[in-house]
């Protein structure tokens, strides 16, 4: 249940409640025990995205790459959020008045959004040194949001008067706590480590989440122009488009395995993958990674994303249309 | 409220205020707008009184207010002596802290009466209303030409007060219609009697003391400031908090869901919003005491 932007009583109750339950990084997550590597990071659906018929080793490593590829976009994502703090929040508060608890509350989501990045990025790091991976060489396959084309547009928008910047944050938020439900089902053949980050994560985007939607209610309540209505207008559409084409353009990185393949056994083994990849048609990874892919069609199909959806209708913001989802069930070792 | 009314003659016309609770309590100062009376303040009156000593002008030519003459009588620093005088009757020691509340041309009027206070204000708590140098700033806002559309009607010579003392009623039904004021919360006319013609004169007064706001620098004001603004009013621009953070060093706005007359639309909440402020700038009566 999301108050309303002028309930003060229960914005600031929220406020304290961030506050007084806010984890902390280094005590709170068991980073000492490690990453097991024999475990999955994330359950995988039967074609494994859109690698179908890997082996079991495969479809392992594929997991665990998939789960890097996650904390990375999360780490990236939520990175980038800081970035855009002042045009898309400082600036938005200071031009339009918002009381107090706005303000709070949006101090306590930038920090906790700083400290997950800073949780996932940990943990990758965590996985290079025990793996003895290379983490520059890692880097190459995970997605980068620095200097995207993602975060200019969104920037622009931002400066723009557009509220394009917390629709991709709304979604960003829902797809995080899709991805732990996803994660929860199978906790026992998932590494813990990986589990343990997540649901460190969940706790706080779950107390969190809400504030993308106060925002975005903030943009109906501001008397605008017809310039800045038409721009409120299709905010959605932009956060959509430049996030899909963002996330297929990183997910496009897995092809440097190939190169990497020599450097280490991980390597080696998810570039021994990319064959089962070629002999989808293009039209079909499309297909599959907007239907039935687990985690990435979370991100890249708003239908996936039902309070955002709802807002979206009930705000009347235009959006791309968008498949109708047909996700299947979600394997590990254990339970596969 | 009649049997609160004070009067004495202030630089030579007679001036009436409201005044309740305990003289030795701090002083809460409420300035009403304009069409208005202290009655506008009821339900806030009411509330502090018990643990304040509140204290509701009649402006210039407002009810029992003597009207002037003399237009500039009506302007800003003239009402601002008028209430100096004032309050020198209610707090003949000049030490008592204190908070002014203005809404709408009261908002004016608390402005420039705030310097002028010294270490007595003790904070600034305004609704719906701007300074005339804010209002001035304004000038460029083509969204604040459309909603002041009245003032400009008000300049007219003779014919509104004419109007208005012709139709009375109908014309603060309309005031109230139009600034989004539910039926149940409007005051009734008696409430406001001969409080509708010559108060006019502060739009006439202030129009012609603009150029000067405009070029007059204020230094921001030191004391706590509140800001309550109901989004819905249809006669000001909700400011930014950038223009509040330039007039005040400590600002907080609270924005309601309400049109111009807040304090009567949403009296709890404003009441509630009041008390945390009075909490915070130090004027909690129960706080004095365990002092």
């Amino acid at each position: 249940m999301i108050p309303t932007l002028y309930d003060d009583l229960s914005l600031e109750k929220q406020a304290a409640t961030q506050q007084a339950k806010a984890w902390d990084i280094d005590t709170q997550i068991p980073w000492d025990r490690g990453v097991d590597s024999s475990k999955f990071f994330l359950p995988l659906d039967a074609d494994a995205l859109v690698f179908p018929g890997l082996g079991a080793a495969q479809r392992r490593t594929l997991s665990q790459y998939l789960g890097l590829v996650i904390n990375a976009t999360i780490a990236e994502m939520e990175g980038v959020i800081d970035l855009l703090r002042r045009p898309a929040w400082e600036d938005m508060l200071q031009k339009h008045s918002a009381n107090p608890e706005l303000w709070a509350l949006g101090e306590s989501f930038f920090a906790e959004e700083k400290k997950h990045s800073v949780a996932f990025n940990r943990f990758i790091e965590v996985f290079c040194q025990v793996e003895g991976v290379k983490l520059a060489s890692l880097r190459r396959l995970l997605p980068q949001g620095r200097g995207s084309s993602l975060l200019a547009a969104i920037r622009m928008n931002a400066e723009a008067g557009g509220f394009a910047f917390w629709w991709l944050v709304a979604g960003v938020e829902e797809v995080s706590v899709q991805i732990y439900q996803m994660m929860h089902k199978h906790e026992k053949a998932l590494d813990p480590l990986y589990f343990a980050v997540h649901r460190m994560h969940l706790e706080e985007e779950a107390r969190h989440r809400s504030y993308a939607f106060l925002m975005l209610e903030l943009a109906q309540e501001i008397p605008s122009t017809l310039k800045e209505k038409l721009i409120r207008k299709t905010d959605l559409i932009l956060a959509q488009t430049m996030t899909a084409a963002w996330v297929l353009q990183q997910l496009s990185r897995v092809r440097v395995a190939k190169e990497l393949r020599d450097e280490h056994p991980f390597f080696q083994e998810l570039s021994s993958c990319l064959p089962a990849l070629s002999k989808v048609p293009l039209w079909k990874v499309f297909h599959n990674l907007f239907t039935s892919a687990p985690y990435i069609g979370f991100v890249l199909n708003v239908r996936h994303q039902k309070q955002t959806l709802r807002y979206a209708q009930k705000f009347g913001v235009w959006r791309v249309p968008m498949p109708v989802p047909q996700m299947g069930a979600l394997f590990t070792e254990v339970s596969g | 409220m009649t049997e609160d009314v004070k009067t004495t003659e202030l630089r030579g016309l007679n001036t009436a205020w409201v005044e309740r609770g305990d003289s030795k309590k701090p002083i809460l100062l409420f300035l009403h707008g304009y069409p208005d009376s202290p009655e506008t303040w009821g339900h806030q009156l009411e509330y502090f009184s018990h643990r304040y000593h509140v204290v509701a002008p009649f402006v210039r030519g407002a009810g029992p207010s003597e009207p002037a003459k003399d237009l500039a009588r009506y302007g800003r620093e003239s009402i601002s002596l008028d209430i100096l005088q004032l309050l020198a009757q209610v707090d003949p020691s000049g030490k008592k802290p204190m908070v002014v509340f203005g809404h709408d041309l009261g908002a004016v009027h608390a402005w420039n009466l705030a310097p002028l206070l010294g270490d007595r204000l003790k904070g600034l708590v305004v609704l719906n209303g701007l300074s005339l140098a804010a209002m001035s700033g304004r000038l460029r806002s083509l969204a604040q030409h459309r909603r002041s559309w009245y003032i400009y009607a008000l300049q007219i010579p003779w014919v509104p007060e004419n109007l208005i003392g012709l139709f009375p009623e109908g014309f603060l039904d309309f005031a109230h219609r139009l600034g989004g004021l539910p039926a149940k919360a409007r005051l009734r006319l008696g409430q406001v009697e001969n409080c509708l013609v010559h108060p006019l004169n502060q739009y006439r007064a202030f129009v012609r003391e603009i150029p000067a706001a405009r070029r007059q620098k204020l230094a921001r004001l030191k004391a706590p400031l509140m800001v309550l603004w109901g989004k819905e009013d249809p006669f000001l621009v909700t400011p930014s908090a950038k223009e509040w953070q330039e007039a005040a060093q400590n600002t907080t706005i609270r924005i309601l869901p309400a049109g111009h007359w807040v304090h009567r639309e949403r009296p709890d909440e404003v009441n509630r919003l009041i008390e945390r402020f009075l909490e915070k700038v130090g004027l909690e009566p129960l706080k004095e005491k365990a002092a």
